[in-house]
């Protein structure tokens, strides 16, 4: 057995199958879209937030579940209603943020515990939910990934300058005219969605590590806020792709194939970027992203 | 004072937060091209004067006019410089990309940054000393640094208005003197500057007006003719003190550390 001729064909092998292909389409978009939000969520201390709404999501999976509704849609309306509810209680400011996470994220995961343990035999097909599996991904999910996965995308490209300009200050912001209050809403609206897109490639447990990970790799290495994006979006495509032959060949679940690869990487760069700040005294190394909750 | 419509016109205003009120029956005029500094106690309304000139928040009474229209309808020619320390100072952002925000408001929706604007920042950061750090990140900058930052995001803004809420508290004496001259330049092109400070000593040298603000306009002039003990009694209460030395004013704030706080030429 030579590794080197063989390798062609175990890199390629894999995607003679229909269901694979699917899934690494869905792997890529789900890595790039994460990273790109991740890069909001990083520099804002929004992964708490990011969490709780992959977990308020299951309310809406579970109540979609037994009514026979979509999933995605339920789990879009429970992230999205969550994802507005903690904008404005935080907003409107007589508790704080965190305390209206954890309040909110804990009610709607308990609502879908409750609607689920109604239903009998439900472990099989909520398992995909709850832990992922992209190999299972269907056309129709494709479709809807790539469309709602693309119109975050989109929208983010399209308010970029406005978006960076409320995360940096929302007071100067909202003094030159910008609807800052309309921004948070949106950001926060557009992380609700992701959390939904990805839930069938890693699951609701390990959306968090998409949203966090890549983006803080990248921001190891560039501090530039469009280069994280972009870098993060990479290193999570590159982590996506490596997770789905660990998951074809190792036989392991894909969500927790394609995170473990992620924070290796991740921690590679960490010791890379520590040994070169060791060796280069003089040159500041760039700190880690702020990765709050 | 000049026959153009004043850069600035409140009449009766009256307004606060929550039920709270901040600002009772106002009513000040501003001519174009003046340099004003509007000085009182904290919590006595300035940050609120503000707020209305920017459309930050309505009057529950009275009118507001800011260049001859609503605050909210005069934005784009609205400049404005923060209190030190606002903004997220960790978030990774360059001092070009910062100062670019002040471009944001005229490129409007949709629209990227356009050669015009870069030469607009680099113009405005050579203005204020800082052309070798457009691309430092914001966090590496020193708070007079900082300010400088802010301040050149309000020159590419190429305001008529510009408003400075307390820009110069923790800063370093030189920025606060290019700051000044700076100013100077502005209001000379016929901008008007609008300035909310605490240091009375700077009041008296640096500007054309000073306003006494303690939830009323106590007093509104030229520093050389409102600068009395009455004034700064009505305007902070007996904690202050205005004590003659010589030929000049110095003004006391008895009720913190006794320190000399202004002064003022008699």
């Amino acid at each position: 057995m030579n590794l080197m001729s063989d390798l062609p064909r175990l890199l390629l092998d894999p995607f003679l199958f229909p269901f694979m292909q699917r899934a690494l389409a869905a792997t890529l978009i789900v890595g790039v879209l994460c990273a790109v939000v991740g890069a909001f969520v990083v520099w804002k201390g929004l992964s708490f937030v990011g969490d709780a709404l992959a977990h308020a999501s299951f309310a809406g999976v579970a109540i979609a579940f037994v009514t026979g509704q979509s999933i995605y849609l339920g789990a879009a309306i429970a992230a999205v209603v969550t994802s507005l509810t903690i904008t404005y209680l935080s907003r409107t400011a007589r508790i704080s943020s965190d305390t209206a996470i954890g309040v909110l994220f804990a009610f709607a995961f308990s609502l879908g515990i409750v609607v689920i343990s109604r239903v009998q035999n439900y472990t099989v097909d909520l398992f995909a939910y709850l832990f992922g599996n992209v190999l299972g991904v269907g056309v129709d999910d494709l479709l809807l990934i790539s469309g709602a996965g693309g119109l975050v995308l989109l929208v983010i490209v399209l308010v970029y300058k406005e978006l960076f300009f409320v995360a940096f200050d929302p007071v100067m912001a909202e003094a030159s005219g910008l609807p800052v209050g309309l921004l948070q809403y949106l950001l926060l609206a557009m992380i609700g969605v992701t959390v939904v897109v990805a839930m069938r490639a890693v699951g609701i447990v390990l959306v968090v590590a998409m949203l966090v990970t890549p983006a803080a790799t990248a921001s190891l290495l560039t501090r530039r806020f469009h280069r994280i994006m972009l870098l993060g979006a990479l290193l999570s495509a590159l982590a996506s792709l490596l997770g789905l032959y660990l998951s074809f060949y190792a036989n392991v679940a894909s969500g927790g194939a394609i995170v473990l690869v992620s924070t290796t990487i991740f921690l590679l760069v960490l010791g890379y970027t520590s040994l070169r700040a060791r060796l280069r005294p003089n040159v500041a190394a760039a700190p880690a992203g702020q990765t709050a909750g | 004072m000049s026959d153009a419509a004043p850069a600035v016109e409140l009449r009766d205003v009256t307004a606060g937060y929550r039920g709270h009120v901040a600002l009772e029956g106002v009513t000040l005029t501003i001519p174009p091209g003046s340099m004003m500094a509007i000085v009182g106690p904290n919590g006595g309304g300035k940050s609120t004067l503000l707020k209305l000139l920017l459309g930050l928040i309505e009057p529950w009474r009275g009118t507001v006019g800011v260049l001859g229209t609503a605050p909210t309808a005069a934005r784009r020619q609205i400049g404005y410089v923060p209190q030190t320390g606002s903004g997220d100072w960790s978030f990774p952002a360059t001092v070009g990309e910062v100062v670019m925000m002040g471009r944001y408001r005229r490129l409007g929706w949709l629209r990227r940054p356009g050669r015009t604007d870069w030469a607009a920042v680099e113009a405005a950061l050579d203005r204020v000393g800082m052309a070798d750090r457009r691309d430092r990140q914001v966090g590496e900058l020193s708070g007079g640094q900082q300010q400088r930052v802010f301040f050149a995001r309000a020159l590419v803004q190429e305001p008529e208005l510009l408003l400075l809420d307390e820009p110069l508290a923790g800063v370093d004496a030189l920025t606060e003197r290019d700051i000044y001259t700076l100013l100077r330049q502005l209001v000379d092109r016929g901008v008007t500057v609008l300035f909310t400070t605490h240091n009375l000593s700077t009041v008296a040298e640096q500007f054309d007006l000073v306003a006494f603000v303690n939830r009323r306009i106590v007093m509104c002039g030229p520093p050389s003719e409102v600068f009395h003990e009455q004034t700064l009694r009505e305007t902070y209460g007996h904690r202050m003190a205005l004590v003659q030395v010589g030929d000049r004013y110095y003004a006391i704030d008895v009720g913190s550390h006794g320190e000399t706080a202004g002064v003022g030429d008699s």
